[in-house]
C-alpha cells in the first residue's frame, strides 16, 4: 500500500509512524508532505498512490478538502484525526479513522476505501458530454483537476431529503440498536426493517430505498452469497455490510462483491449510523453522477474485469462500413469467456471482414441476445480461431437508441439515426424487431412533421383576429370586451352590475375571424399544418398520416449467460 | 230544452229594449266592441281625408320618400331548413342593406347554412353563439357588428314581401318614431283550422287593432317575428332583455324614455303560425306571462304620475292592460259562473245572443279589413271562418285568464325553457 500523508505537525506524523511501525502484516509505504500545494505535485510526480491521509493539521476548512479530493481523484482522500469531523466526509473525504485505533483495523478501513475507490474509478464526462480518452502509462486514471471540477457534489442535497433506509437483521438487539440510533433524527431518515432476505427482497419491489444495511448470515441466506444475491437484484442502491463475522477476508471479499462498505458489529459505533448512511449515499450519488454510462473503459479496468468462461452458442455478424448486416461473412462458433467488458469466442473461419461485429449469444432460455462489439485481438488455435472483442460503448455502439428510434431531426424528419433499409436488412436477419414508437401528421410533400394550429380557410396563415365580445346573462347585453373592463373589474355597462364572474355571470362571445393576410373571413377557423421544412401551408385533412417505427433489439446482458455457480 | 232558431228570434222580439241594454252591457267585457267602435271612427276619417284630398287633388306621393341604411338581423335556433327561403325573399329587396345571421347555438347546422348563402356576397356576415343563451342575446350580439341606422328584425322562419323593408322604414322619417312594427301574416292558412283561425285573427288584431292603436299613439308591442328599431335608440336602452316577452318590454322601454312606436300595416310578414292546439296554448300562455311580468311589475313606474318621465298616454297604455287584460278576464270568467248559477229560463237564448252579437261585430270588422287590404281575394277567404271565431275567443280567453292568475301567484314565466337556464338563474325575476 502506497501512501500519502499530508500533515504539518511532524510530531503528530512521527507519533503515527511509529504507531504503525508495529503492524507489520500488512506491506505499506508512507510518503509524507506538509502542505496541499506540496501533496498535489507529489500526487503528480510519485503516484499513482492507493490513498491520501490528510491529518487534521494542515488547517483546512471545506473548500479545501474538497479541492484536494478532487485533485487527486480517483485516489481516495481519507481523513486521519482523533476529533470525528463528518461533515467533511460529504465535502469529498472518502473515509475518517481516528489515527490512534488499533493499526489493524485503521488498515482495514483503509483498504476498504481503496477497495471501494476502485470500484468507482472510471473517467469523468466533461462538459460537453463527450468522454475523455484514458491518458497514458503511468497517469492513466488521473484525470487533471480541471477536468474533475466540472462536477462539483450537491451539497445539500441529502440534507434536505428524507433518506430511506433498509435493514436488514435477523438479531432482534441490533436491529433495536439501529432503530434508536436513527430515532435520533428522524426527520432525515425513514427506516425498514426486515429479519430475512425475502422479506427485504420483496419491501425492495415496493419502494426504493437509498441505503441498506445488511447482516451476512440471514436465516434464509449466508456468507458472502448474501451480498452477491442482493446485487443481481439490485445493483446501484449502497450497500453497508454490519456484521459478526470479522475476519479480513471477508470484508475484502465483501467489497468486491459489491458492499459499499463493511463494520463488525462488535466495534460499531450506532451513534455513527445516521452520518455513515448519509455520507455512504452522498459518496455513491457523487460516484455515480459523473459517470457516463457508455464511457469507454480503460485497458485496466478490462484487464481487472472478473471473466467469466461460459460456453454457449453464438453468431457473428460483421457490420458493413455503411452499418447493414455483412449477410454473406455471418458465422457462427463458441463462446469462450465473458466479462463486463467484452467476449471471447472461437469461430472455424480465421478472418472476419470488419472490425465491427454484432455478436449474437444464445442464452439457455429466451430468445438469441445481441451486441455491438469491436473485434481486437485474433489468435489462432488448432482448426479454430479465437476472436476477443470489446462491447461498443456510446457513438460506436450500433445499438444506441439514436439509431433505432425515430427522432425529430433538423430537417423536421421523425427519422432514426440509421437509414431505413439498413434497418429493415437487419429486421430480415431477425436481429432487431419494429416496434410502433408514435404515429402523427407529416406533410404531404416532403414528409417533415409539420406545426399543427388554428390558421385561416382560405391561405392558412396564422395571423388571425377576432373581436372579443362578453355576452351578460343577467341583461342579455353583448359588448366588447373593452366596454366591460373598469379598473381591474368586469362591470356591465348597461345594467351597472359588477364583479362578474365568468362562466356564471357572464360568457365570451367570438365575432368572426378575419385573416390579416388575405382578407378572409368566417365564423371558424381551419386546423392547419404548417410544414416548417418546405414552408407549405394545408388543412389536416390532407396530411398523410404516418407510423413512426422503431427497432428493438434484444440486448446481451453479460450477466445473464454466467453461470450462477 | 231545444233550441230553434225561430224560438230565439220571438224570443228577441219579446224582450224589452231596456232589458236588452242590460243583456249587452257584458259584452263590453270584450275586446271587440271598442276595437269596432274605433276603427269605425278611423275608417270614417281615413274616407274623409281621402276625400278631401280627391277634391283638392293633392295625393299624397305614392313612391317611398325615406331611405336610410338598414341591417336585417335573422336570429334563430335551429332554423336550417326555413332560413334559405327566409335569406332569399328578404335579399336584393332594398339597396342599402346588410344582412347579420346569429346562430344561437344551434345543433342543425344553420351556420352552415347561413355560409353557404354568404359565399359571394358582401354584406353578410355570420354570427355564432357557442351555446345557446336565448333570443334576446342573439339579438344583442349583432348589434356591434352593424353601423347602420335602422336594424330590422326577422324571425329565421319568416318571409318577407318584395317592399315590406321600404314599408316598414318609412315611418323612420319622423324622428320621434324609435321602432316601427310590421304586420305580421300566416304563410300558410289554410293548413288546418288551428292556422286558419289564427290567421283570422291576426288579421284583425295586427293588421288592424294595431293600426288602430298606432293612430292613438297607444301602441306598446312590436312583433318579435318583423319589427324595425333605430340603433341609437336601441344604444340609449342597451338593447333586449332578457325574456319571454323581450319584444314587448323593448316596445314599452322605448316608450319610456319618450319614443313613439309606429305602425307599418303594408310590412308583410309571412310567419309560420302553430299548427297544433297545444303549441297555440303554449305561445299564448308566454303572451299572456309577459303582460303580468311588464306591465304589472317590471313597468309599473309607467304610472307613476310624477315620473321625470311620465306621458299620458303611457298611463292609459298600461291601465287599458289592465283592464282588457287581467280585470275584465276575470269579470267575464265570473258574469259566465253566475249565470250558469243562477240559471234562467232564458239563458240559452241570452248566449245564443251573445254569439250573434259578437259574429256582428267580427262582420264589421271584416268589413274594415277587405276596406283596408292590398290583397283583398286572400283576406276575405281567411275571415270565412268568422262562425267559429267566437268558440276561438272563448278557448282563448280561457287560457289568457288562467295563465295571468298563474303568472300572478306563481311567477311562471322565470320557470319556462325560452330562456335556457344559465341565464334564468342569473337574471331578475321581476
Amino acid at each position: 500500500m502506497k501512501l500519502l500523508y499530508v500533515e504539518s505537525q511532524l510530531d503528530l506524523v512521527r507519533q503515527v509512524y511509529q504507531r504503525w511501525l508495529a503492524y507489520r502484516s500488512i506491506r505499506w509505504d508512507l510518503v509524507h508532505c506538509e502542505g496541499l500545494q506540496e501533496a498535489h505535485s507529489l500526487v503528480l510526480q510519485q503516484g499513482p498512490f492507493d490513498a491520501v491521509l490528510l491529518g487534521m493539521q494542515p488547517p483546512a476548512d471545506e473548500s479545501v478538502v474538497r479541492q484536494l479530493a478532487e485533485s487527486v481523484r480517483p485516489t481516495p482522500l481519507i481523513g486521519l484525526s482523533a476529533e470525528p469531523r463528518q461533515d467533511w466526509l460529504t465535502q469529498g473525504l472518502d473515509e475518517w479513522c481516528d489515527p490512534n485505533d488499533d493499526p489493524r483495523k485503521l488498515f482495514q478501513r483503509i483498504r476498504i476505501a481503496i477497495e471501494r475507490s476502485r470500484r468507482w474509478e472510471t473517467i469523468p464526462v466533461s462538459p460537453g458530454g463527450v468522454a475523455t480518452e484514458p491518458r497514458d502509462g503511468t497517469r492513466e486514471g488521473f484525470p487533471g483537476a480541471e477536468e474533475s471540477a466540472a462536477t462539483p457534489p450537491d451539497r445539500d442535497h441529502d440534507r434536505t431529503q428524507v433518506i430511506h433506509v433498509l435493514h436488514v437483521d435477523p438479531d432482534e438487539t441490533t436491529r433495536d440498536q439501529v432503530r434508536s440510533a436513527l430515532a435520533a433524527q428522524p426527520q432525515s431518515f425513514a427506516l425498514r426493517q426486515e429479519a430475512d432476505f425475502a422479506a427485504a427482497l420483496d419491501s425492495t419491489n415496493q419502494r426504493r430505498f437509498d441505503v441498506v444495511v445488511v447482516e451476512l448470515s440471514l436465516p434464509d441466506s449466508d456468507g458472502l452469497d448474501t451480498i452477491s444475491a442482493w446485487r443481481q437484484q439490485d445493483k446501484s442502491t449502497p450497500l453497508i455490510v454490519l456484521t459478526y463475522h470479522d475476519d479480513e477476508a471477508t470484508t475484502l471479499q465483501s467489497m468486491q462483491r459489491g458492499a459499499d462498505d463493511v463494520f463488525h458489529k462488535r466495534e460499531f459505533d450506532f451513534s455513527r449510523l445516521p452520518d455513515l448512511a448519509r455520507t455512504t449515499v452522498e459518496r455513491s450519488r457523487r460516484a455515480r453522477c459523473p459517470i457516463s454510462v457508455n464511457a469507454p473503459t480503460s485497458e485496466k479496468d478490462r484487464r481487472r474485469a472478473p471473466r467469466y468462461e461460459v460456453a454457449r452458442p453464438v453468431f457473428v455478424i460483421p457490420i458493413l462500413p455503411n452499418g447493414s448486416p455483412n449477410t454473406d461473412a455471418q458465422s457462427a462458433g463458441t463462446t469462450v469467456d465473458l466479462s463486463e467488458h467484452g467476449i471471447g469466442f472461437l469461430l472455424p473461419t480465421d478472418a472476419i471482414p470488419s472490425r465491427r461485429i454484432v455478436v449474437g449469444v444464445e442464452p439457455r432460455s429466451g430468445p438469441v441476445q445481441f451486441a455491438s462489439a469491436e473485434v481486437r485481438h485474433v489468435t489462432c488455435l488448432a482448426g479454430m480461431t479465437r476472436f476477443g472483442a470489446e462491447f461498443a460503448r456510446g457513438d460506436e455502439d450500433l445499438f444506441m437508441p439514436d439509431n433505432l428510434l425515430p427522432r425529430l431531426r433538423s430537417n423536421h424528419q421523425m427519422k432514426a439515426d440509421l437509414p431505413w433499409e439498413t434497418l429493415i436488412a437487419w429486421e430480415a436477419i431477425g436481429v432487431m424487431r419494429r416496434t410502433l414508437v408514435g404515429r402523427g401528421f407529416v406533410c404531404p410533400d416532403c414528409d417533415a412533421v409539420p406545426l399543427v394550429r388554428n390558421g385561416c380557410k382560405a391561405c392558412g396563415s396564422a395571423r388571425l383576429t377576432c373581436r372579443r365580445l362578453i355576452h351578460h346573462f343577467a341583461c342579455a347585453h353583448v359588448d366588447n370586451v373593452q366596454e366591460f373592463q373598469q379598473d381591474q373589474d368586469i362591470r356591465c355597462p348597461k345594467c351597472r352590475a359588477n364583479a362578474l364572474i365568468a362562466g356564471t355571470d357572464f360568457e365570451y362571445l367570438n365575432g368572426p375571424y378575419q385573416c390579416l393576410e388575405c382578407g378572409w373571413s368566417d365564423v371558424d377557423f381551419e386546423t392547419v399544418g404548417h410544414c416548417l421544412h418546405c414552408d407549405l401551408r394545408f388543412p389536416i385533412h390532407q396530411a398523410s398520416e404516418e407510423d413512426f417505427i422503431g427497432f428493438h433489439v434484444e440486448r446481451l446482458d453479460p450477466l445473464v449467460l454466467v453461470d450462477p455457480s | 230544452m231545444a233550441f230553434t232558431l225561430s224560438d230565439w228570434i220571438r224570443w228577441y222580439l219579446s224582450i224589452h229594449p231596456d232589458e236588452l241594454v242590460w243583456i249587452s252591457l257584458p259584452l263590453l267585457l270584450l275586446d271587440a266592441p271598442r276595437y269596432t267602435l274605433g276603427i269605425a271612427i278611423m275608417w270614417a276619417m281615413d274616407v274623409l281625408k281621402e276625400l278631401g284630398q280627391r277634391l283638392t287633388g293633392r295625393a299624397e306621393p305614392a313612391a317611398f320618400q325615406h331611405c336610410p341604411t338598414v341591417c336585417v338581423v335573422v336570429a334563430g335556433l335551429n332554423e336550417a331548413e326555413t332560413l334559405p327561403h327566409t335569406l332569399a325573399s328578404l335579399w336584393g329587396t332594398y339597396p342599402k342593406m346588410e344582412v347579420v345571421i346569429v346562430d344561437d347555438g344551434s345543433t342543425d347546422g344553420m351556420t352552415r347554412v347561413a355560409k353557404q348563402f354568404q359565399i359571394g356576397k358582401s354584406g353578410v356576415t355570420v354570427l355564432r353563439k357557442p351555446r345557446r343563451g336565448g333570443k334576446s342575446s342573439a339579438l344583442n350580439f349583432a348589434l356591434p357588428f352593424t353601423n347602420a341606422e335602422i336594424i330590422v328584425c326577422v324571425d329565421g322562419d319568416s318571409n318577407l314581401n318584395e317592399t315590406s323593408i321600404w314599408e316598414i322604414v318609412q315611418p323612420f322619417a319622423d324622428p320621434r318614431v324609435a321602432a316601427v312594427s310590421g304586420t305580421v301574416l300566416a304563410r300558410h292558412p289554410f293548413h288546418n283550422l288551428v292556422t286558419w283561425m289564427q290567421a283570422s285573427e291576426y288579421l284583425r288584431s295586427i293588421f288592424l287593432g294595431r293600426r288602430l292603436a298606432a293612430r292613438l299613439n297607444l301602441l306598446g308591442i312590436v312583433s318579435g317575428a318583423f319589427g324595425a328599431y333605430r340603433r341609437d335608440a336601441l344604444r340609449r336602452i342597451g338593447g333586449w332583455d332578457v325574456g319571454p316577452g323581450e319584444d314587448g318590454d323593448l316596445s314599452l322601454r322605448l316608450r319610456k324614455i319618450g319614443y313613439r312606436i309606429a305602425f307599418a300595416p303594408y310590412a308583410q310578414c309571412f310567419t309560420n303560425p302553430p299548427t297544433s292546439v297545444w303549441a297555440l296554448i303554449r305561445q299564448r300562455r308566454r303572451w299572456e306571462w309577459a303582460v303580468v311580468t311588464f306591465e304589472c311589475r317590471k313597468h309599473v313606474d309607467m304610472a307613476n304620475l310624477w315620473n321625470r318621465n311620465f306621458r299620458f298616454s303611457n298611463l292609459v297604455l298600461l291601465v287599458d292592460r289592465w283592464l282588457y287584460n287581467i280585470v275584465f278576464q276575470v269579470l267575464f270568467w265570473a258574469y259566465i259562473i253566475w249565470c250558469i248559477a243562477n240559471p234562467s229560463p232564458h239563458l240559452v237564448y241570452q248566449f245564443a245572443f251573445y254569439y250573434f252579437a259578437y259574429l256582428l261585430l267580427e262582420a264589421i270588422q271584416i268589413a274594415f279589413v277587405f276596406y283596408y287590404s292590398n290583397r283583398r281575394l286572400r283576406d276575405l277567404l281567411i275571415s270565412l271562418v268568422f262562425p267559429l271565431m267566437p268558440i276561438y275567443q272563448l278557448v282563448h280567453r280561457l287560457v289568457a285568464t288562467w295563465s295571468v292568475l298563474e303568472e300572478m301567484v306563481t311567477r311562471r314565466s322565470f320557470r319556462d325553457t325560452f330562456v335556457p337556464a344559465h341565464v334564468r338563474r342569473v337574471t331578475w325575476h321581476w
